[in-house]
């Protein structure tokens, strides 16, 4: 049977996360003081050719690429954020590692800070986070009283609750005290970020990887896994199997043996149906392809994502468009309002489906909301609007029958 | 600056670099439609009306805001980008109140043999746009037809607080040009953006109603807004009333401000109409006399003149010069430890409303049993509020509006007979400087103020005309940081 690999995790459950002294002894912030001998350029160029770290939100960007971009960028105001803003349906894996091993995370933000030459770094905590916020600013106390933060000041801010402030330039925004909205690309983060200045805005995951790479080197780091994305990737298990949970995997681990392995397959025996990986933004995959590992890469080929890793179980006794209605509704409540779009269509799909769902529906509801699907997924401003129907464009490609059940009886 | 070649719709196009798609394609004679971009300002890509398909591109690009790259390949025009704007229509039209758009004609593929004008004049159609309505339009174009959405039942009710701009948010598209020109050009921020999602909403700040707010009635919203989710308060009935009754006297005064828009409205050339055609046509819906603004605006400027020549050496510096309404609102609102300094002086259509009260009535010998309506027709929205807090006269009316006051009582200004205009008193005239402070400003997105030296009573100053409320808000924060080199600020909204 595979086992999981605690790389990120590695002293969870171990040390008291309230005491950097357990995370010193436990050979933490060794990788920081590694760091800060060694040159920038190599620093940057060991995770961005040999270690070929990518970014563990969603998006799978380079992420010495994105340093290096901000370490070039003209300027000495330069920023790091780490987006804690963890909203995706069915993801908590952020809350783990925050929870478990704040000081993980604060090291590969100082990390960063020293790679790009920036001095304040921020923490944008999800706002239901509460006690993991408390936490964070207990343990940055403990980094800044050891001495550890030399002159980088890291500070926490609190997000109010919207899922699209996860989205980097719409966190920013919020960080900035305006609307949590998207902004236009390009420029990017690393060219015009917070306060217009160069920011690497990285997921909690990512940093978290950080130390280990830099203490134990590229080549090591690069062994683990998939080729294409090395390393380890925490998966968040839910839905129809018997152990629902997060665990820690290297990339090349199958999603089969997840739920089979780790999930101990479906509840009550009984038959898998589908499994949504990436969470309300991603798409369904049919079982023919439960053979997939978990990179990125991979899920891309068979036109699925990794998204955030997490991984929804769905049995045959559910039709999939009652999973549907929560889906979309989520979009509907989650989208800012910037763009036309993703403001009505969202709203409209939900309306849809879930007259669907409630047997109301007919076949010109079907085509409908096909319209808006694809309509959506090349018109709307940001990546929300944009994927908010990628669960209902495959579920309705993979089961048809599901809708066609539900549709109102048609009076000859 | 060095230029890159793309290819617009298989055409060769030579773009300057770092222009954006929209830039190019227009300077070239293709068109793209926009609906949320407003020219001078940054552009928010929200409407997602102007997407066009860029080669090697998964998703659509919004043609306001993505530049031009060295080999890009655009389609402006293609069936996806077409249906996607038709989508987008249908989703906007489908949340924006029917009362404009029942009537089907407007929008309706079915019809395409009737003539626009006459859906221009169906009078079952009360859109306050005056039948200009840039979404209708678009709806035309792109032949959104039948809505598959269930239809919102009208969820806001109607601002009408301020008496002359009236709010319905039932009409709001959410492009946010409106929010954009108060807080960017105008820098009043009375207006902006509250909720998320489908609940999102343009509101007056606090959520209050809109004369509640730090609103000053400028009239740039009414201006800018594509739809009809705020304009003036619509009169034209009342005033129709009015000039077609006996018992009344009605006169008007034109400026020159509306021949622009009117004659673009009209399809005319803009050479082919001149005031003679606009009096023309208010004298055969029954006004009584038009003049035009001539008189009123020199004698209200060389009072200011005199008034100005007499005080220059005792008053405080600097003298902030004002003839709006809703500049002076300004500085009390925003400036009120500089409310002192303001001078304020008539605009011509106060002065009009003064001489027709105080000098005409007597001139022209107007029956004094007949009531008098006096009616101002100018570009300028912010003598609508001006006249609804002073009521310097009874009805303004802006170049929409006559437009749509001709349309409904048959006046075609192609076929009219000119009729020279009403003469009464006589025009001032003023020394060239002091003409070109105290002209009245054209309020545009993205000009600059304008210095001069003037001399007043004698001494020679420095002035200055700011010609958005913005402007305002930049010359005055000088004075208050001491670092303003004016002695003569004249500011307008």
């Amino acid at each position: 049977m595979i086992r999981e690999m605690r790389i990120v995790l590695r002293n969870a459950g171990k040390i008291n996360p309230a005491s950097i002294d357990d995370y010193i002894s436990a050979g933490g912030y060794k990788a920081l003081k590694k760091a800060r001998t060694m040159d920038r350029k190599d620093l940057i160029g060991m995770l961005e050719r040999s270690g070929n770290l990518r970014g563990r939100g969603g998006a799978g960007f380079n992420t010495g690429s994105k340093w290096g971009s901000a370490f070039q960028a003209e300027g000495p105001e330069k920023y790091v954020i780490c987006n804690a803003d963890e909203g995706e349906p069915g993801t908590y894996k952020d809350r783990i590692i925050m929870e478990n091993d704040p000081h993980t995370v604060i090291e590969g933000i100082l990390i960063c800070a020293y790679a790009i030459g920036a001095k304040d770094c921020y923490i944008y905590c999800r706002g239901e986070y509460r006690d993991i916020n408390a936490l964070l600013k207990l343990a940055i106390m403990q980094a800044r009283e050891k001495g550890l933060c030399d002159d980088v000041e890291i500070r926490v801010a609190s997000g109010a609750g919207s899922y699209v402030c996860g989205e980097e330039t719409a966190l920013i925004e919020s960080l900035e005290g305006k609307r949590g909205e998207p902004r236009l690309k390009p420029p990017f983060p690393t060219v015009a970020g917070f306060r217009r200045k160069p920011t690497v805005v990285n997921n909690v995951e990512t940093f978290a990887s950080v130390p280990v790479i830099v203490e134990k080197g590229a080549d090591w780091f690069r062994a683990i896994g998939s080729l294409n994305y090395p390393g380890t990737k925490l998966i968040c298990l839910s839905g129809d199997v018997v152990h629902r949970g997060s665990i820690e995997v290297p990339t090349n681990v199958t999603i089969r043996d997840i739920v089979y392995g780790f999930g101990g397959g479906i509840q009550d025996g009984r038959a898998i149906k589908t499994v949504q990986v990436g969470g309300s933004s991603c798409g369904f995959i049919s079982p023919e392809h439960l053979d997939i590992s978990v990179d990125f890469e991979s899920m891309r080929k068979i036109g699925g994502a990794l998204g955030s890793g997490a991984v929804m179980v769905v049995d045959d006794n559910h039709n999939i468009v009652d999973i549907l209605v929560s889906i979309s509704e989520f979009f509907a409540h989650e989208s800012c309002g910037k763009c036309a779009p993703c403001r009505e269509g969202t709203l409209r799909v939900a309306e849809l489906v879930k007259r669907v769902a409630d047997g109301e529906g007919i076949q010109a509801d079907l085509e409908q909301i096909r319209t808006l699907a694809d309509h959506m997924s090349r018109s709307c401003f940001c990546a929300l609007g944009q994927s908010a129907t990628t669960a209902i464009s495959s579920a309705m490609s993979l089961f048809p029958n599901d809708f066609q059940s539900k549709l109102k009886a048609q009076e000859v | 600056m060095s230029n890159v070649n793309i290819t617009i719709n298989d055409k060769p196009v030579s773009a300057a670099q770092g222009c954006t798609i929209l830039e190019a394609a227009t300077s070239s004679g293709i068109r793209i439609p926009t609906l949320c971009f407003l020219k001078g300002l940054v552009p928010h890509a929200n409407c997602r009306i102007c997407v066009v398909e860029v080669e090697g591109s998964r998703t659509f690009q919004p043609a306001c805001a993505t530049k031009v790259s060295e080999g890009m390949v655009i389609h402006t025009d293609s069936p996806a980008v077409r249906q996607s704007r038709k989508n987008t229509l249908e989703l906007l039209l489908s949340r924006h109140s029917v009362d404009c758009h029942h009537c089907l004609r407007i929008g309706s593929s079915k019809c395409d043999d009737l003539d626009p004008t006459f859906c221009e004049m169906c009078f079952f159609c009360d859109c306050v746009r005056e039948g200009i309505c840039e979404l209708q339009a678009l709806a035309r174009e792109y032949k959104v037809d039948i809505l598959p959405y269930k239809l919102q039942p009208e969820l806001y009710s109607i601002d009408l607080s301020t008496e002359c701009i009236v709010r319905n948010p039932n009409k709001c598209i959410k492009c946010r040009r409106c929010v954009d020109v108060c807080t960017n050009v105008q820098t009043v921020h009375a207006l902006s953006i509250v909720n998320r999602g489908s609940d999102i909403q343009v509101m007056p700040s606090m959520g209050k109603p809109l004369a509640e707010s730090p609103c000053v009635q400028c009239g740039r919203c009414v201006q800018v807004c594509p739809t009809g989710a705020i304009h003036g308060l619509d009169k034209k009935d009342e005033l129709i009333y009015h000039t077609h009754s006996y018992t009344t006297t009605t006169i008007a005064q034109v400026s020159d401000d509306v021949l622009d828009e009117l004659a673009k409205l009209s399809k005319m050339k803009r050479s082919e109409l001149d005031i003679c055609h606009i009096v023309a046509g208010l004298k055969k819906i029954g006004v009584d006399y038009v003049v035009n603004e001539e008189v009123a605006l020199s004698r209200g400027q060389a009072m200011a003149a005199q008034c100005l020549a007499e005080n220059a050496a005792t008053c405080e510096r600097p003298i902030i010069i004002t003839s709006s309404h809703a500049a002076a609102q300004f500085v009390n609102r925003y400036f009120p430890s500089l409310s002192g300094n303001v001078f304020s002086y008539d605009s011509a259509q106060q002065q009009f409303g003064k001489l027709v009260r105080e000098n005409w009535s007597q001139e022209i010998k107007l029956e004094p049993s007949k009531k008098i309506y006096t009616i101002s027709v100018t570009s300028n929205n912010d003598n609508k509020g001006e006249a609804t807090k002073n009521g310097s006269v009874d009805f303004v009316i802006n170049a929409r509006e006559l437009y749509r006051i001709f349309l409904r009582t048959g006046v075609n200004l192609k076929k009219i007979k000119k009729v020279d205009p009403d003469i009464f008193g006589v025009a001032v005239e003023l020394a060239p400087p002091m003409m070109r402070l105290l002209a009245p400003v054209v309020w545009e997105i993205g000009s600059s103020v304008e210095e001069m030296d003037v001399t007043v009573g004698g001494l020679t100053l420095k002035a200055v005309v700011g010609k958005t409320l913005g402007h305002a808000r930049q010359l005055l924060e000088q004075v208050k940081n001491e670092t303003s080199p004016y002695q003569i600020i004249k500011i307008s909204a």
